[in-house]
């Protein structure tokens, strides 16, 4: 399988529509500097020009289904992934069997755009990144050492790395070349070529490790401080600048990094593997299998808790002689509240509008005391009506959303406003002009947060956006920042009232939400960030978004705004299955 | 495979692990420990230096001092120029320090062209560049920034081209930017944003790693050796990261070739490093092991103490008065001579308060536009006030670690230039006019203007605040900032 004929410096993307299909790249091994660590390479003597396959391929008998494209002809494109925080810790968690948080520990905390962490183009690579990817290498290798003749202990790491070191008929130099290709195969979430097997047993020979376990150490710190476990990539044919289907190995980490949000299992490998994976059959059936495991939970930390942008939440500082009771026993009922809460649209199918107007949430008996509701009669937080509680109607009315749009005393009606705009409805308003205009010209007469705001009605500079913004923000003001309700500010009644867009009037944010969930931008909006988090690429950046937004959005509304039929026609699309370039 | 069952599993369980994780965390880095007594840990010493001529005067070091939201403008900028201005009440914090800073009032950074301007993302993104951004919706893009710029130029005489280092905080993203703009002020190029370490413990062990440099002269160490830590990367496994990243790059497109150049360039700085005298049968990753050992430069290190940096907090009070050491040692050791420090990232929404302050930053710093916090003008100036004048004792606290410091002659701010400054000038207004600057230090003798505040004539550009400082490094940089600026600040040099 080896195309040794290709001429050196040269790679060839073998993309044949029938028959079997193999996809090998050929590269140049490029300076006489690298040779060192790559001698007596197998399958090369042929060529004798230091060609290194990079192995993709995958098998399928037929030409892969490119997916649904709404009537558009671009996918889109992005830059190779590197794995994030969360993505990495889960990865080594499942590949290594650690239990270490290794990256959360030591890694350079992830910067986000519209709230995701996993944006590829967002996740630059800096040199703090890479030093920390390379000690936890060595600090997962060592974890692995570590375990070798540990075998009983329930953390016998070693033994799921290497399982042929317990088997004594195998020798320990085929022990090393079995673990290479099969850790290699998970590590890399793709085959290795025999060169490229042939080139990581030459590196543990030059680092000198003696003794199977330190040499299964080496291999393992190999295989993770390398670029193809660091980064997802996914590669384009050369010269191309067409849409062209993933192969299985790429289709399939996509898969697994969009609904777990870690490396593919062994089911989705075979699936890459026997081509599967590239029919609609078996892509929905993939599908299917991974979104019922416990692991499509990563949906709600990771897509719903970022999008609603939420994230802060866990460090959100609020005054304490304002809010003596936002305890972190509270704090933390209230993040079970709102993770129990969205599970029921991420993963059970509710109507997601309900995520705006539901008169039910997920309660301790804490929590409820807190708010003030009758309480469940449970330690453990339970789902309960809260129907006719007053001001209390869906997510953003819970204390998690509540804190995060407030400014440490008091609400701010502006955040508020803002994240429902710009998450909600996607109609974010630019960010404020240079030489922002001062509100009042007195600036020392107590007033409520309405009041004192209502000057940006008055500034012409303000009011182009912040009219909208802040009428949506203080639909909230019944709500403080620590979540619970009031009925003053500063001493005068609070005022909730307001128009949606349109001039719609209603009473409180109560009131607003149900306008807010008919608004068919939300649906579209969703639809959008979805795929954004999906794809790990901004939508809009590519020509054929708009429509494959379009298309998608009308599937979710015609499915009664079920969030899983979403994430499978997403996952069924063109832009999920194919790339330019 | 056996898949152990994920944190997101089950929800409270992932909460309870997110505890743990803390705890075990805090563990991990206290388990260092046994002393040993070793040769000169001798590539911690400067590689240039070792060959370098001895007579020649120490080296400039260069340190910036970034804090978000501005200033209260009313109380930052004097209200007499010279070398016998008043201090103004935010600069009375300093006021033992007076003859050892300039003030910098009058420079603007408005003029960058930023594409919908305004906001504290392009402010603080621009802060290190004076150099347009992306607009929000492209690719994150910048600029190199001025301390890069003087890295690029003196980096490669130390065993770490530059460090940045910054007390904890999740960078804001609520606005329309990437929080990547807010996070960092380093930028190596307009595509590689430099974001801070803000780990002591782990700052620590990078600038003196297993061991420190001890006080007894230039010929003897202590080591401590980790036990509870793994070995850093050995040469083979960087070596076969290079190699596949080089294949990889060759059936890349343009754009993920650069990026798999950033992961290439980071690796050499890693294997640059790294120091030798592992015991271990491989070798350890870095470069050639010098014979001539003796640094001019590293000759008055101390004995760091490892103990006072091993245990890491997410507070910031303990991380700030840390890095106010460390920095100092990093500088006097040698072992790095570039190093931006960034007290919070822009737009920041940290509450400060053990100075009695109930008000996130950034809406404190709203006094007149944001409302929020039902707090009256006086009352959110009041909150500024504490904030700004925990700022400069943290500032003045770098500086006296600095000044005290020993340098091969005069004193380590004697041959340093610190740059302290902020996104904006006014917060309130998101102005960029009139850029609270200080330029403190001596740069070896080269900043003429300590002790004065020099008012610059209006609209003079902020680039020439940054060229200058370049400049003050002996680095002879052309131009700085797009639009460029060629000329330094008029009587600072």
């Amino acid at each position: 399988m080896h195309p040794a004929h290709l001429p050196k410096g040269r790679f060839s993307y073998v993309t044949s529509a029938r028959g079997p299909r193999q996809a090998v790249l050929c590269v140049a091994l490029l300076t006489a500097g690298c040779n060192a660590g790559f001698t007596n390479i197998n399958g090369l003597d042929g060529a004798g020009d230091g060609l290194i396959e990079v192995g993709v391929g995958s098998e399928a008998s037929t030409a892969p289904a490119i997916g649904v494209n709404y009537g558009s002809a671009d996918p889109g494109t992005k830059q190779i992934h590197r794995l994030n925080v969360v993505e990495y810790d889960n990865t080594v968690q499942d590949l290594v069997g650690t239990q270490q948080t290794v990256a959360a520990d030591t890694f350079p905390s992830d910067d986000a755009i519209a709230n995701f962490d996993n944006i590829a183009a967002i996740l630059v690579t800096s040199p703090i990144f890479v030093e920390a990817a390379a000690n936890a290498a060595s600090t997962l290798a060592a974890e692995v050492v570590a375990s070798a003749g540990n075998n009983s202990a329930r953390d016998a790491i070693y033994l799921r790395v290497a399982p042929c070191a317990a088997n004594n008929k195998i020798s320990a130099e085929a022990c090393l070349k079995e673990t290479a290709i099969k850790f290699g195969l998970r590590a890399w979430r793709r085959p290795l070529s025999d060169a490229e097997v042939s080139s990581m047993l030459a590196q543990v020979r030059s680092a000198g490790s003696v003794g199977l376990p330190a040499q299964i150490g080496t291999l393992v710190e190999s295989f993770l401080t390398s670029p193809y476990f660091l980064y997802r990539v996914e590669l384009d044919p050369l010269g191309s600048k067409k849409s062209h289907a993933l192969t299985g190995y790429e289709l399939a980490s996509r898969l697994s990094y969009f609904l777990w949000r870690t490396c593919p299992d062994d089911t989705l490998l075979a699936a890459a593997k026997d081509g599967s994976l590239l029919t609609d059959a078996g892509l929905t059936k993939q599908f299917q299998r991974m979104f019922a495991n416990d692991r499509a939970n990563s949906l709600v930390d990771g897509f719903a808790f970022n999008w609603l942008g939420l994230k802060g939440f866990t460090s959100v500082q609020l005054d304490e002689a304002s809010y003596p009771d936002f305890t972190a026993d509270i704090r933390s009922s209230m993040l079970v509240e709102t993770k129990m809460f969205l599970r029921d649209f991420m993963l059970r199918g509710v109507p997601l509008d309900q995520m705006l107007t539901a008169d039910y949430s997920y309660l301790d008996d804490r929590l409820a005391a807190y708010y003030g509701f009758p309480l469940p009669g449970s330690d453990v937080a339970k789902r309960v009506s809260i129907k006719g509680q007053v001001h209390r109607a869906g997510v953003l009315s819970q204390g998690t959303s509540l804190a995060v749009g407030s400014s440490g005393v008091s609400p701010s009606p502006v955040r508020r406003g803002y994240v429902l705009l710009k998450q909600i409805l996607c109609a974010a308003p630019p960010p404020p002009p240079p030489d922002i205009p001062s509100l009042t010209a007195d600036g020392n007469v107590k007033r409520t947060g309405r009041q004192a705001l209502e000057g940006h009605v008055s500034q012409s500079s303000c009011a182009g956006c912040h009219v909208e913004m802040d009428n949506l923000g203080f639909a909230f003001e019944g709500l403080d920042s620590g979540g619970r309700t009031r009925t003053t500010d500063n001493g005068q009644p609070v005022d909730t009232s307001g128009e949606y867009s349109g001039g719609k009037p209603f009473a409180d944010n109560a009131a607003m939400m149900p306008m807010v969930a008919k608004d068919p931008r939300f649906a579209s909006c969703v639809t959008s960030q979805v795929l954004s988090y999906a794809l790990g690429r901004m939508t809009g950046d590519a020509e054929g978004d708009e429509a494959a937004v379009a298309g998608l959005a009308s599937q979710l509304s015609t499915s009664k705004m079920s969030v899983p039929v979403l994430l499978q026609q997403i996952v069924l699309s063109q832009a999920f299955r194919s790339r330019r370039g | 495979m056996v898949l152990r069952r994920k944190s997101s599993d089950n929800i409270v369980e992932a909460e309870a692990r997110a505890k743990t994780s803390l705890l075990g965390r805090r563990t991990f880095l206290q388990g260092t420990g046994v002393v040993v007594a070793l040769p000169i840990l001798e590539s911690l010493l400067p590689r240039r230096a070792r060959a370098a001529t001895k007579a020649a005067s120490p080296p400039i070091r260069l340190v910036t001092f970034y804090v978000p939201c501005g200033t209260l403008r009313e109380d930052w900028i004097p209200s007499t120029t010279g070398a016998n201005y008043q201090l103004s009440p935010t600069l009375q914090h300093l006021a033992a320090y007076k003859n050892d800073f300039a003030v910098i009032s009058g420079t603007s950074n408005e003029n960058v062209g930023n594409p919908g301007k305004g906001g504290h993302a392009i402010g603080t993104a621009t802060w290190g560049t004076a150099s347009p951004i992306a607009k929000a919706s492209d690719p994150v893009r910048s600029a190199m920034s001025f301390d890069q710029l003087v890295a690029s130029k003196v980096g490669n005489q130390t065993r770490i081209a530059s460090m940045q280092l910054g007390c904890a905080e999740a960078p804001t993203n609520d606005a329309a930017y990437a929080s990547t703009y807010n996070s960092t002020v380093s930028w190596a190029s307009p595509t590689l944003p430099l974001k801070p370490e803000t780990s002591v413990a782990k700052t620590f062990k990078k600038l003196f790693p297993e061991g420190q440099v001890s006080g007894t002269g230039a010929n003897q160490a202590l080591y401590t050796v980790s036990r509870a830590v793994a070995a850093s990367p050995k040469k083979s496994i960087l070596d076969g990261a290079v190699a596949q990243a080089k294949s990889l790059q060759k059936v890349l497109g343009t754009q993920d070739r650069a990026i798999v150049d950033q992961y290439l360039t980071a690796i050499r700085e890693l294997e640059r490093s790294i120091v030798h005298g592992s015991t271990e049968g491989d070798a350890p990753a870095g470069g050639e092991v010098p014979a001539n050992n003796t640094s001019d430069w590293a000759a008055n290190c101390p004995a760091p103490q490892t103990a006072a940096f091993s245990t890491d907090s997410n507070d910031y009070v303990t991380q700030a008065s840390q890095f106010a050491k460390l920095i100092p040692l990093a500088l006097q050791c040698d072992q790095t001579r570039v190093i931006s420090f960034m007290m919070a990232p822009g737009e920041s929404y940290r509450i400060y308060k053990h100075v009695g302050v109930n008000i996130q930053h950034h809406f404190a710093s709203h006094y007149t536009t944001f409302t929020e916090g039902n707090l009256a003008q006086n009352e959110k100036k009041t909150a500024l006030r504490k904030i700004y004048a925990y700022q400069m004792q943290c500032f003045a606290a770098l500086l006296e670690n600095m000044k005290k410091t020993q340098d091969a002659s005069g004193s380590l701010l004697d041959n340093s230039v610190v740059m302290f400054g902020s996104e904006m000038s006014d917060s309130q207004s998101h102005s960029y006019e009139d850029m609270p600057v200080l330029l403190a230090g001596g740069a070896s003798g080269r900043l003429r203007a300590r002790g004065q505040h020099l008012r610059m004539p209006e609209k003079t550009p902020y680039a020439q605040v940054l060229l200058t400082a370049i400049r003050a490094c002996g680095v002879e940089q052309p131009s700085f900032g797009s639009p460029a600026s060629s000329s330094t600040l008029t009587g600072v040099l």
